[in-house]
């Protein structure tokens, strides 16, 4: 039984790997080799991490899974086909704590990933699940944010309040903006369906205006306290305070641009996220920016054209 | 009148509606009745212009038929996560949709998150949703599964009261006990070719036809399996 999902997820990645392509798939793996290079320099320097680390790895997979219920109702001891997935997944981190600290860790380690996968955690959606104050802030027409923040609400008020309370200490809030920025892309990775495209019958063109103005809108509103907050602090460094934002915000737009260029009603895009984490460190690597610009522009030919098949009707 | 003049539909290069034509009169209700994969749903999707038609047209009064006319419930019924069912309602502006009449008329938990609805209940916000947005021509598509016998009596009574509010109505249903309570005309589409239409008087004749060649087609497959 457990050669058997084990043989199906192996079938589902090979599926993965094929949409994705040989240039994300070789993008992802120089990130991963970053990664790993970093971990292991970590991990020789202090082995105690090599728990937290496996541990945090184990707990954002078990926490994400949506199969639980399938799972426990197939297998006798769904925590034993847990532990054995998570640990195919987590074997180049395995390795890596081997390498770099020793046996006793590693078992820890393993241990730490079994008592997590032991954790009963279904993804029953409950509707008391706070909503940040920034819901507030949102127009009711923006139902991206309204759902994205009763997900992650509260951690977005969290690095907000972070950013706000860091502002003394230069790039501090520029940086939890951008994993602020991070967390708001998640809120496009799913499209809506038909109906709520239609909803205002606008045509494509005025479709997409009335989305980044509404969006934009809502986001300025949220971070221009801790852009003006930096600029007035670190006034020395206001022209790169400027820089960052206007480059932020030409990310948020293609984030936006991006999901229109590829809509589909009510798909969730698998493929598109690597595009986006590019787009996304373009805020922060500069010279990326090469790629975003063009890539924004093009976005939005393509989401006009591809929203025309949908909305002709309201031209 | 919408009249849908001989249009041909396919995926890639198979054709799976066949010179379809149809006129459809405002105050009455339509059904469209077919085996599955008969084609009943790629003929509301062509009607509802999200399928590309090959040939043919489908017109309103002698013009163009658009989304701008129509309210589509469809089969299958997607929703945003992590919205509640008012909020998802409160996206149309329609001020005279009293949303608080229809909760306690379908029993619809708005103030819940809609991942937490059941099909039944999924399938209730879609229509109310639809009902909302307030149109001229209703396309329902198999609005009755995963309703319970009550929502399916209040579906039926709405739907007969738009149709004296000079409404279109078109609504499939592989149920098809259903649809005569509602409907005044049915067309029988069967391998993306309309075969028949009936009007009320001829419906009981109808369920028989469809029924008999159900068992014309399956009959000795049956005895043979159960042999």
């Amino acid at each position: 039984m457990l050669q058997r999902i084990l043989y199906i997820r192996l079938i589902q990645f090979w599926r993965i790997a094929k949409e994705l392509g040989i240039i994300r798939i070789l993008f992802i793996a120089l990130i991963a080799t970053v990664l790993l290079l970093y971990f292991y320099r970590a991990l020789s320097q202090n082995p105690n991490k090599s728990i937290v680390l496996c541990c945090v790895f184990t707990a954002i997979i078990h926490s994400l899974r949506k199969d639980k219920k399938f799972v426990a109702a197939i297998f006798e001891h769904p925590y034993l086909v847990y532990f054995t997935e998570y640990f195919v997944y987590a074997l180049p981190l395995l390795v890596l704590v081997a390498s770099a600290t020793n046996l006793f860790y590693l078992i820890l380690s393993l241990v730490g990933m079994f008592l997590i996968s032991n954790v009963n955690i279904y993804n029953h959606k409950s509707s008391t699940t706070s909503m940040s104050p920034f819901s507030r802030l949102a127009a009711k027409e923006n139902f991206e944010w309204i759902a994205g923040f009763r997900a992650t609400g509260i951690f977005i008020l969290i690095l907000w309040i972070l950013a706000l309370c860091l502002s003394f200490v230069p790039y501090a809030s520029l940086v939890f903006i951008w994993i602020i920025l991070l967390t708001i892309a998640a809120f496009y990775e799913v499209n809506e369906p038909l109906n709520l495209l239609i909803i205002n019958e606008y045509g494509a063109k005025k479709f997409i205006k009335n989305k980044l103005s509404l969006h934009i809108k809502d986001y300025l509103k949220m971070i221009a306290p801790i852009i003006i907050l930096h600029g007035i602090i670190n006034y020395k460094l206001w022209y790169l305070t400027l820089c960052f934002f206007v480059v932020n915000v030409i990310c948020f737009t293609t984030i936006i641009t991006s999901k229109y260029a590829s809509y589909k009603p009510a798909i969730h895009m698998k493929t598109d996220i690597i595009t986006v984490m590019i787009v996304l460190l373009s805020n922060m690597f500069l010279p990326l920016l090469i790629f975003t610009i063009p890539f924004g522009i093009i976005c939005y030919g393509q989401a006009i054209s591809n929203l025309n098949f949908y909305l002709n009707d309201f031209d | 009148m919408i009249s849908i003049n001989n249009i041909d539909v396919s995926y890639d290069s198979k054709k799976v509606l066949k010179n379809i034509s149809m006129k459809m009169e405002y105050e009455n209700v339509y059904g469209i009745v077919g085996l599955n994969g008969s084609g009943k749903t790629t003929l509301l999707n062509a009607i509802y212009g999200i399928k590309k038609i090959d040939a043919g047209t489908i017109l309103i009064d002698g013009e163009k038929l658009s989304k701008r006319h129509i309210a589509y419930i469809e089969s299958e019924n997607y929703f945003y996560s992590y919205l509640k069912g008012k909020e998802y309602l409160n996206l149309i502006n329609n001020k005279n949709f009293d949303a608080d009449l229809w909760q306690k008329l379908f029993n619809v938990p708005l103030n819940e998150l809609i991942d937490n609805y059941s099909t039944g209940m999924k399938k209730k916000l879609a229509i109310l949703f639809g009902l909302k947005m307030n149109k001229n021509i209703y396309i329902f598509d198999e609005p009755f599964n995963g309703l319970d016998v009550e929502s399916t009596q209040i579906l039926k009574l709405i739907i007969k009261k738009l149709k004296k509010s000079a409404k279109t109505v078109i609504v499939t249903s592989h149920i098809i006990e259903v649809l005569p309570d509602i409907c005044d005309y049915i067309f029988h589409i069967n391998y993306g070719e309309i075969i028949n239409k009936y009007s009320i008087a001829d419906f009981t004749q109808m369920k028989q036809q469809i029924y008999t060649t159900i068992e014309n087609n399956v009959g000795d497959l049956i005895n043979e399996a159960l042999k």
